[in-house]
C-alpha cells in the first residue's frame, strides 16, 4: 500500500489486526527485510505496520537532503493517514534513532518503545564513520568493507565465514553497484549526521527497553547506556557475543524479546 | 495445595491455570508462596503453572538428613509422572535453576524449554565457602541476614529500596531466620548444593535454553552463565545491567517480559541466504 507524503509515494504494509506494532528499519533495510519475522510476530493475531522510510525499498526516491525530523514528520503523516493516535514502536539502528526522534516530538503517539542497537546522538566518532561511508558510495567493494564488517558481531562472523562471503558477493554485485540505491544510501546517511537528541530524551514518557549488543561497533554499548540514562524509567538489556544486526544474528531471541516486551509487559504488584 | 509422596516425604505442590505446563523452580530461600506477586503475569501466556516446594522448602516435609541436590531432580521426575505431564517448560532461578539443570541432564525428554536465571553449572570451591559462611551464621538471625541478604541485591537497588529492605530485615530476623526448623532446612539445602556439578552432562541438553545473567551478581557471577552458554548447545544469553543476584525481584516487569517471551514465543526462524 502507498500514501503520499510531500508529493512522493511512501510504501507501507499492514499485517494482522488491532493496533499495530510499528517496525522501523535500519538504514539498509526495507519492509522486505522483515519478511521472515511477519509470521512469528503476528502468530497470535497481533497487528504489524511496516514502512519503507523515505529513500528505502519501494518508497519513492527523494531528490534532495532531509533530516531525521523530516522522516519523523512522514511517520506522523502515515499514522494520521491510518487514523492511529498512538502505537507501540520497535526501532532498530537508524529506525531506533527515528523512533527516538518521533517519540520526543510526539510523546503521546508512542505507547511503548523497544530500541535495538541505536543511538540518540551522532557524536564525532559516528560522524566520522558516516563520512567514510559517504566517501565509499561510488565503489562497491569500498562500501562493503566500510560498512558490513562493522554490522555483524565478531563472534557471529567467525562462525559464518561462508555466509558472509556469499553476502559480500551478492551485495557488491547488486545493491552496492546500483547507482540509484547508492544515491538513496547517501541521502539516508546524511540525514542522520546532524542528529542530536541529547537533552530531549526526558520528554519520552512511555515504558522503554533498550537492547545493547555487546559487540556492536556502530551503535556502541555506551550509546545504549546514554539512552537508558536519558529516558525516565528506561531499562537496558545487554546481549553478550552479539553484533549490531542482532535481529539477523539471533532471530528467535529477537522475536522472544519483542513479543515479551510488547505482549507480556504486565506489571508485577507487591514487590 | 496438594501433597505428593516422595520416598516417604510429603512434597507440597500447586498447579494454577490451564494450558501448556510451566514448572517454576524456587531459589534456595524461596517457596511456592514467593511466586504469588507473579502469578497473574505468568498466566498471561495461557500456561498451566506448576509450583512446588522443593525438598526442605516451604510446606514440604523436612528432610532430617543431608541429601544431594540431584535428589530434587529425582523428586521432580516423579512429580511430573504423578501429574501425567510428559514434558514441561521450566523457569528456574539460582538453586532452582541448578535443580532444572540436573533434571534436564538426567531426563532431557522431560524438558521442552528452560529459562535459567542466575544459575551455575557447578558449585565451585569459592561458592562452597560462601555456603559454609551461610551455615556458620545460622543460629544468629541478624548475622544470617547480613551474611546472606545484602550481597544478593545490587547496591543501587538496596539503597533505592532501603525502606523495603529494612522491613524485610525486620521480618526475616524475627520469623524465618529465628526459626530453628527453617534454619535446619536452610543448612541442609545449602549443603545439598555442594554436590552440584552437571558440567559433564550439559551437551545432552537439547531444548531451547535462555540464560539470564545479572551484571552485579556476586553469588553466581556472569562468567558462570557464559560457561553454560558455551556448553549447552544453542543456548542464548542475556544480561541485566545494574542488577544483582535476586534479578526477578529487582526487575520484576522486565523479567516477566523476557521470561514469558521466551517460553511462549521462541520458534525456529529461517532467514534467507
Amino acid at each position: 500500500m502507498t500514501f503520499a507524503f510531500e508529493g512522493r509515494h511512501i510504501h507501507y504494509e499492514r499485517h494482522g489486526e488491532g493496533t499495530p506494532l510499528l517496525l522501523l528499519n535500519g538504514i539498509m533495510m526495507s519492509t522486505a527485510s522483515w519478511a521472515p519475522f511477519v509470521a512469528p510476530l503476528t502468530r497470535d493475531g497481533q497487528g504489524l505496520l511496516l514502512v519503507d522510510l523515505m529513500d528505502q525499498g519501494q518508497s519513492e526516491a527523494r531528490d534532495g537532503d532531509y533530516t531525521m525530523a523530516d522522516q519523523a514528520r512522514m511517520l506522523a503523516a502515515l499514522l494520521d493517514h491510518l487514523q492511529l493516535d498512538s502505537v507501540p514502536v520497535l526501532g532498530t539502528s537508524y529506525g531506533g534513532a527515528l523512533a527516538l526522534q518521533f517519540a520526543v516530538t510526539w510523546p503521546q503517539r508512542v505507547s511503548r518503545l523497544l530500541l535495538a542497537a541505536t543511538r540518540a546522538y551522532t557524536d564525532p566518532l559516528f560522524h566520522g564513520m558516516c563520512e567514510s561511508w559517504l566517501h565509499a558510495t561510488h565503489a562497491p567493494q569500498a562500501f562493503y568493507t566500510a560498512t558490513i564488517p562493522l554490522f555483524y558481531g565478531a563472534t557471529w562472523q567467525q562462525e559464518h565465514e561462508e555466509w558472509m562471503a556469499e553476502r559480500r558477493r551478492v551485495l557488491e554485485a547488486t545493491a552496492f553497484a546500483n547507482a540509484d540505491f547508492m544515491a538513496r544510501m547517501g541521502r539516508l546517511i546524511r540525514s542522520i549526521m546532524a542528529f542530536d537528541l541529547r537533552g530531549h530524551l526526558g520528554k519520552i514518557a512511555c515504558p522503554t527497553l533498550v537492547l545493547a549488543p555487546e559487540e556492536d561497533l556502530v551503535m556502541m554499548p555506551w550509546e545504549q547506556r546514554r539512552i537508558r540514562d536519558g529516558i525516565p524509567g528506561a531499562q537496558l538489556l545487554t546481549l553478550p557475543a552479539t553484533g549490531h544486526v542482532l535481529f539477523l544474528e539471533r532471530p528467535e531471541l529477537f522475536v522472544s524479546l519483542t513479543t515479551g516486551w510488547f505482549y507480556h509487559g504486565g506489571t508485577v504488584a507487591g514487590i | 495445595m496438594s501433597i505428593f509422596d516422595f520416598q516417604g516425604k510429603q512434597v507440597y505442590y500447586r498447579t494454577v491455570g490451564e494450558g501448556h505446563p510451566l514448572l517454576l523452580l524456587n531459589g534456595i530461600m524461596m517457596s511456592t508462596k514467593s511466586w504469588l506477586p507473579f502469578l497473574d503475569a505468568f498466566q498471561q501466556g495461557g500456561n498451566r503453572l506448576i509450583l512446588v516446594d522443593l525438598l526442605d522448602q516451604g510446606e514440604s516435609q523436612a528432610m532430617g538428613e543431608d541429601f544431594p541436590l540431584a535428589l530434587q531432580a529425582e523428586m521432580l521426575e516423579q512429580l511430573l509422572q504423578h501429574l501425567g505431564i510428559a514434558s514441561t517448560a521450566i523457569f528456574g532461578t539460582s538453586y532452582g535453576g541448578e535443580v532444572a539443570l540436573n533434571l534436564a541432564v538426567r531426563s532431557p525428554h522431560l524438558v521442552e524449554k528452560m529459562v535459567l536465571a542466575n544459575t551455575v553449572a557447578r558449585t565451585n570451591a569459592w561458592l562452597r565457602e560462601i555456603g559454609q559462611a551461610w551455615n556458620l551464621a545460622a543460629g544468629n538471625p541478624e548475622a544470617y541476614y547480613d551474611t546472606t541478604i545484602p550481597v544478593i541485591y545490587s547496591p543501587d537497588f538496596y539503597d533505592r529500596r532501603a525502606e523495603w529492605m529494612a522491613r524485610r530485615k525486620e521480618l526475616l530476623t524475627t520469623t524465618a531466620f529465628a526459626n530453628p526448623d527453617f534454619m535446619a532446612r536452610m543448612r541442609r539445602l545449602t549443603t545439598s548444593a555442594e554436590s552440584h556439578d552437571v558440567r559433564g552432562g550439559l551437551a545432552r541438553i537439547d531444548c531451547p535454553v535462555l540464560l539470564i545473567s545479572s551484571e552485579q551478581d556476586h553469588i553466581t557471577p556472569p562468567e558462570e552463565q557464559a560457561y553454560l552458554r558455551d556448553h549447552i548447545p544453542g543456548a542464548e544469553l542475556v544480561m541485566l545491567p545494574r542488577t544483582g543476584h535476586a534479578s526477578f525481584y529487582e526487575r520484576p516487569d522486565l523479567f516477566v517480559s523476557i521470561m514469558m517471551g521466551f517460553i511462549n514465543h521462541h520458534d525456529p526462524i529461517k532467514l534467507p541466504g
